[in-house]
């Protein structure tokens, strides 16, 4: 019985096996001796580290805090047992003993280890119930030793092998054993492929279904493809007439049909926005810095621009990432370069008086390390900034050494001239107005001035202070409330606010609030970049104000980088240098030259990851276009995490080939893109004849026997209802545009630094709000409530895939909004433009909004539901809604602690707001049919690509 | 078991498929409507037991941002009165740029006194929250890691000093589900102008967004676009909703993703429901006058905090898991003589009123009342400022205060101490995690076992874990 129990663990097996073999070599005498230390191995190698890792955090390691009176450091005080137990450990009889009972979380008032992420594995249970069994054997530390330090020489055992790493913080992390199937990531990629005929990725994924009996469901209908391969691509519906040559070229070849289609989506300038929208999803793009100085950072849309160009030119990969890592020091004359490395400050990040200048810096270098290995590598990097990586090979002298890759970095706006392939801004109306805005401020700020400095003349000449000479200078950059005291000597120094009410201490910080949002808006007009740069800091000070290179000596240093013991910057380690993820190195078995004394240490680390030999980094991105054509089902189910807690691979040999393929193709984008939406399992239909059968054997829909169904992303839905209305401005790239969001939103007061920042203007012109929804002007301090509820992601953390949940919100913002409305009014206009039949109008919707034609039942619906709204619209005569020229806002100042509220003045809304087509702009029939188009985009069909 | 029927005609869709061309639209609606009750026992938001029994089955927190100063409310500082004006010095790397340069230590300008039979200290200006001072339990020993506002505001709010994890408010909904599934199960009532951080100071994280803080404005439509354009009289949504209904079904039969489809479908209806639930949870005109006066309604100072707290308590009647109620303004780093005096005099009766509002419906026992801000404030100021008599505080992550009320919590008692400046926590020290797992404790959830899987951990409240702080759970 007992010998059986031995076999059915891992460990018992080779431990058997050891037995057989040295009952051949040593007499019967020191068979025992042999078990014994079998025994005793199963403790130190097993049963040790667990103990170590899960018991004695809480019973043993701080005397101070023993929980429950339980001490397991020894043998002796584990039989001692704890408070009210002395059967924590019965030798010999696991299932007497109560520490099983724990572990297994069998009795609820003692689950072992409390935390849910600390529970035993089945496997570290049954390795503890067999240690009990065994008697409970507890070698003395010689022993220990000497079994340590023999199995640190066998690299490779049952239990996993050892990963040489560049060292962890103890020696049994270092000689912590992996199981191969969870170190796949960082082994090479497999270049060996079995024979096969047809396309590479039919071949892998039906070999899958077949290995599972599970049949494939047929080619989708033209109509649906196109539909399908449209959206996924550039991110607009196809319009009827695409559709239309393509159902006739389709007919005659469907195959030539199809390339052809794939080929005309790939070279649309369109293709690159789409590309850079999956991009700035896991760079995190905003316009603002975030925090309580959510201003404009002067330049950052260059960036936007740069990636959108980047994919339009299908800039190899690898190329791409240099840029980005390093394009500064690669190029350091080209302005590309300086906007391309605008990707390491991507995050939220701010600086101020309340923070302290020290951990500012630690955090933007945390920041970057993680998005670094996260975007390219899928390697969250921050799992080892306190210790050593729980689950990789990552060791936390890894994550300090490839932040000190980034020791000598900061971060600067610089000059940098426009490139050719730039879209230059050319916003004369635009400046013109956001100057007079700015003068306007000014202006008030002068009246304040004024109001005070009449007060404080008062107030002193009233105190017989005759000496002082000072006269009103205006505002020139002073804020109110700060201007003049200063100009006092101490003694002669009014009271603080001194002249102001309530509402005017207020109004001063809202002044200044605006005066900084001004000023920063307008540089983005002006050459500059968003960048970093290599050099001593600038000490850089807030986001409310441009920070440049510095010239000359700023007398301040990068600090060193050191190993942090848990993470925290007032415990530094041990010094490190510039490196990389060193077990990369030995699972990928080439050397790599990257040396940590390289002249450019960023140029070093760019390098490595744009190797084709680093095995994560064309793995990683092929993952990420995978998904993108399966409705968020990556390869990898987790794309920003290859490392053991994110997934294994679905297909490993096809995310193998692909990454080969894609190497062996010169790392180009649109030729991966081509390639895999030429398959056969792209081109499925998303019905399949067994629907029943196949969610059993697939509920997860990995296998691709169908085509995975999904829901628009926030920016389809608002683009492709600009396309279908035809009010869809197609213009590339440029300065970030303002389009109408929720006016109450619009208005809310936004928190700046002490004040609130100017409320939300659309563009005046609509054409300029129409723009497609890349464009639009993203601030961390307010989002779109629309692209919010339909789970477009905050810029706070990378988005390595769209969700797509359902809310009731949602229906307010679709069946309710403005936006929605405005668009259906629009759509109704066109198809009465298009036609004067009715029906030929709902067959055009139909072919608008869905792709297809409507069937008679459908069409006498709609005329139906036209006819019955047009009654009700005509008994509803509607008087037309101004936009206001004013809002009334509100905030409690801190100085005051009382609520106070100023006019705010709307210049846009009052003198050049062109509005969108309203609804008393025309009759009750175009008012009806627009009802019906407001249906048509909250159906389902619509939201939905099959 | 041996199926006589093809497979998938027993399946869900495959059944209705084949009753709905058997039985016709009419019956085949009402299948749709079994349906869609059936999976609402699937609802994330459907009543969950608590871990483990406990008093506590809602919670009211009302959040005072911008950090109210412990030294001038609930924690005198008589050492304070005699070292005014002398000097105090910070210094080091981890000092922030406002606590550089000359310094002072600076007294509260307020008078304190004891009150209710327990004697707890409050400053003057709190007139009204004497009466419930015996309700009172005032937690002097949380520390915070972050001295400025958005990075507070996220770890008092969701444990995370960087935004993008679940509130506490999510937590708690995800753990308790909600009595009422007509209504969010996580209120935040914000002021006009949000909190500094924004909305991900109450957003689901990682947690379904079944989860996520609702926030009802206190200005304008409640929640945005609740109502249709002008232009769109009732009879036409209605009219309206109702061809979508029969387009989104016919598009559902046989469709690979019914379930979302469907789920869809049943959100307009609840949508529906709402716009007309809302305004009747928001009119409190149905009040007693004389409730309506004991919150402040009506008086300029008290109004807007007190329309909140009543709103609080309607919420929490009607079964909704968890508040957030917003004051703004409390970051006085001047004048806190004037500005914390308005600031106290605005929350002070709408306050007291929630209390005595809730034990009188026989609510406290199961409300759990908190109240703080984000950080605690400095014993010191520049010294021009000092001299000059407009001084204020400064922020203080080493020292705040919290304040907690029914929910089974015993009253009128300190827990943990300052040291006699107040500058740091000295006795019953705990870091904000601590307080975090005790408030899920006092809701009875644990907070280990709170838990979701999310980026290749499992995640909680805590972060990683922290201890329930026993003497205050007492």
């Amino acid at each position: 019985m007992s010998a059986q129990k031995y076999i059915s663990s891992p460990f018992g097996a080779s431990c058997l096996a050891c037995l057989i073999l040295c009952s051949f070599a040593l007499a019967a005498g020191s068979n025992r001796l042999m078990a014994e230390s079998a025994h005793d191995r199963l403790f130190t190698l097993k049963v040790k580290p667990i103990l170590s890792e899960k018991c004695f955090p809480c019973h043993g390691d701080d005397p101070e805090e023993i929980e429950g009176g339980l001490i397991l450091h020894t043998l002796e005080d584990m039989l001692l047992g704890g408070d009210g137990f002395d059967d924590v450990l019965v030798p010999g009889d696991a299932e007497a003993s109560f520490m099983m009972t724990a572990v297994q979380w069998k009795d609820p008032d003692y689950e072992m280890p409390p935390k849910e992420n600390d529970r035993l594995t089945q496997e570290e249970i049954m390795t503890l119930r067999d240690w009990i069994d065994v008697g409970a054997p507890w070698p003395d530390e010689e022993t220990q030793m000497a079994i340590k330090s023999a199995e640190a020489d066998r690299l490779v055992t049952d239990d996993g092998l050892i990963v040489k790493t560049s060292g962890g913080l103890s020696d049994v992390w270092n000689l912590r054993r992996y199981k191969p199937e969870n170190l796949w990531a960082y082994k090479a990629i497999n270049t060996t492929t079995p024979s096969f005929s047809g396309h590479p990725v039919d071949y892998f994924i039906d070999a899958e279904l077949q290995s599972k009996g599970v049949d494939s469901a047929p080619q989708a209908d033209p109509g649906i493809l196109i539909r399908r391969v449209t959206f996924d691509l550039i991110g607009i519906p196809p319009s009827p007439e695409e559709i239309e040559q393509f159902m006739r070229e389709w007919d005659r070849d469907s195959e030539s049909a199809y390339a052809n289609l794939v080929d005309r989506l790939l070279a649309s300038p369109h293709y690159g926005e789409r590309q850079a929208q999956y991009w700035l999803d896991v760079t995190r793009y905003a316009d603002t810095s975030g925090g309580s100085n959510d201003f404009e950072r002067s330049g950052v849309w260059r960036y936007r621009d740069y990636v959108v160009r980047s994919f339009n030119s299908d800039k190899p990969y690898d190329r791409f990432i240099l840029e980005q890592i390093a394009g500064d020091e690669l190029k350091p004359d080209d302005a590309e370069g300086a906007i391309a490395v605008g990707f390491l400050r991507m995050g939220p990040w701010e600086k101020t008086n309340m923070t302290v200048a020290a951990l500012v810096r630690q955090q933007f270098l945390d920041d970057v390390v993680n998005h670094v290995g996260e975007t390219f590598l899928a390697q969250p990097l921050r799992c080892a900034k306190c210790h050593d990586h729980k689950f990789d090979p990552v060791p936390t002298r890894d994550y300090y050494s490839f932040m000190a890759v980034f020791e000598e970095m900061n971060q600067a706006e610089v000059a940098a001239p426009f490139l050719p392939g730039e879209v230059i801004p050319d916003g004369a109306a635009e400046r013109e107005r956001i100057e007079r805005e700015l003068n306007r401020v000014k202006t008030e700020m002068d009246k304040l001035n004024r109001v005070r400095f009449d007060a404080l003349v008062d107030w002193l000449v009233e105190r017989g202070y005759d000496d002082f000479q000072f006269e009103f200078q205006g505002s020139e950059d002073k804020n109110p409330s700060k201007v003049i005291e200063k100009d006092f000597s101490e003694d002669k120094r009014p009271p603080k606010n001194y002249g102001f009410t309530v509402d005017q201490i207020t109004y001063a910080s809202v002044l200044n609030d605006r005066r900084n949002h001004f000023t920063r808006y307008l540089e983005r007009f002006e050459p500059v970049a968003f960048t970093v740069y290599t050099g001593p800091p600038n000490d850089y000070f807030s986001s409310n104000q441009r920070n440049p290179i510095p010239t000359e000596s700023t007398g301040l240093d990068n600090e060193p980088i050191h190993i942090l013991s848990g993470g925290e910057l007032d415990a530094p380690g041990e010094r490190v240098y510039p490196g990389v993820i060193s077990c990369v190195e030995t699972l990928a078995g080439h050397r790599f030259e990257f040396t940590a004394d390289s002249a450019s240490p960023r140029i070093a680390l760019a390098r490595w990851i744009a190797d084709p030999r680093n095995p994560l980094t064309a793995r990683v991105i092929v993952n990420r276009i995978w998904q993108q054509h399966f409705a968020g089902k990556g390869l990898v189910s987790t794309p920003n995490n290859f490392g053991y807690t994110g997934g294994n691979p679905s297909h490993p040999e096809l995310l193998d080939y692909l990454a080969n393929w894609f190497l062996e193709n010169g790392w180009s984008l649109k030729k991966l893109h081509r390639f895999i939406v030429s398959s056969k399992v792209y081109r499925r239909s998303a019905r399949h004849p067994h629907p029943d059968s196949l969610s059993i054997a697939d509920p997860n829909g990995i296998l691709l026997a169908a085509y995975p169904v999904r829901r628009l992303h926030a920016e389809e839905m608002r683009d492709a209802m600009l396309a279908i209305s035809g009010e869809l401005n197609p213009k590339l790239g440029g300065t970030p545009v303002f389009p109408e969001i929720n006016l109450e939103a619009a208005m809310q007061p936004r928190y700046l630094q002490v004040g609130v920042g100017p409320a939300y203007q659309p563009s005046p012109e609509p054409e300029d709000r129409h723009r497609r929804s890349l464009y639009a002007f993203r601030m961390r301090g307010l989002s779109n409530p629309f692209f919010e509820v339909f789970n477009k992601p905050s810029s706070d953390l990378s988005c390595e895939r769209r969700d797509s949940t359902t809310v009731t919100p949602q229906v307010f913002s679709l069946l309710n909004g403005q936006q929605p409305h405005d668009r259906s009014l629009a759509l109704a206009k066109r198809l009465e433009a298009y036609s004067k039949d009715g029906r030929k109008r709902i067959t055009h919707a139909y072919e608008l909004v869905y792709g297809r034609s409507a069937s008679e039942a459908e069409i006498h619906r709609a005329l139906e539901f036209v006819k019955k709204q047009t009654g009700e619209q005509k008994k509803n005569p509607i008087m037309p809604v101004s936009y206001p020229a004013t809002v009334e806002r509100s905030m409690v100042h801190e100085q005051t602690g009382i609520k106070s509220s100023w006019s705010e003045y709307l210049d846009v809304y009052d003198r050049t707001f062109v509005p969108d087509l309203k609804p008393w702009d025309v009759g009750p029939e175009t008012r009806a049919l627009a009802g019906f188009c407001l249906v048509l985009f909250n159906s389902n069909e619509f939201l939905y690509v099959e | 078991m041996k199926q006589s029927q093809p497979f998938d005609l027993c399946s869900r869709r495959g059944f209705m498929k084949g009753m709905g061309t058997i039985l016709g639209s009419a019956a085949f609606q009402s299948l749709l409507q079994l349906e869609s009750i059936s999976s609402a026992n699937l609802n994330p938001l459907s009543a969950k037991a608590p871990h483990f029994p406990a008093k506590a089955k809602n919670c009211i927190f009302l959040y005072m941002e911008g950090a109210p100063s412990h030294i001038d409310t609930f924690d005198p500082k008589p050492e304070l009165d005699k070292r005014h004006l002398t000097e105090f010095r910070k210094e080091g790397k981890f000092v922030a740029v406002m606590d550089i340069g000359a310094r002072s230590l600076v007294r509260s300008p307020f008078k304190f006194r004891q009150t209710g039979e327990s004697g707890i200290w409050m400053c003057e200006h709190f007139e009204n929250l004497e009466r419930v001072a015996d309700d009172l339990c005032i937690y002097r020993g949380c520390q915070v890691d972050s001295v400025d506002h958005p990075t507070a505001n996220f770890q008092m709010n969701t444990g995370n000093r960087f935004a993008g994890d679940p509130g506490i408010g999510s937590w708690v909904s995800y753990g308790l589900g909600t009595e009422n599934e007509d209504l969010p199960s996580f209120v935040v009532l914000p002021e006009e102008s949000f909190p500094q951080g924004g909305t991900p100071n109450w957003s689901n994280g990682f947690l379904p967004p079944a989860h996520q803080g609702t926030p009802l404005r206190p200005v304008g439509s409640p929640i945005l676009d609740l109502y249709p354009p002008k232009s769109v009289t009732e009879r036409m949504q209605r009219d309206s909703l109702d061809l979508l209904a029969e387009m989104n079904r016919e598009h559902l039969l046989d469709h690979p993703v019914a379930e979302e489809l469907q789920a869809r479908l049943d959100s307009y209806e609840l949508a529906f429901r709402m716009q007309a639930q809302v305004p009747g949870l928001l009119d409190i005109s149905q009040e007693n006058p004389r409730t309506l006066e004991a919150y402040g309604i009506g008086d300029p100072i008290t109004d807007e905090f007190g329309r909140k707290c009543l709103l609080a308590r309607r919420l929490v009647e009607r079964g909704v898991r968890f508040v957030q109620v917003f004051s703004s303004g409390w970051d006085s780093h001047m004048l806190i003589e004037t500005a914390h005096r308005e600031r106290i005099r605005s929350v002070d009766k709408p306050m007291t009123a929630l209390i005595e509002d809730l034990k009188q419906r026989g609510l406290l026992d199961s409300t759990l009342v908190v109240c703080s801000g984000e950080f605690g404030r400095s014993p010191d100021n520049p010294v021009k400022a000092a001299k000059a008599g407009n001084y204020g505080r400064d922020h203080n992550a080493k020292a705040m205060q919290m304040l907690f009320a029914g929910g089974g919590i015993a009253g009128g008692r300190y827990v943990g101490a300052t040291d006699e400046i107040g500058e740091n926590a000295v006795e019953v020290v705990h870091p904000v995690k601590d307080v975090h797992v005790s408030i899920l404790h006092m809701l009875g959830l644990d907070d280990n076992k709170l838990t979701y899987f999310h980026g290749g951990r499992h995640k909680q409240l805590s972060q990683t874990g922290g201890s329930v702080i026993e003497e205050l759970v007492i």
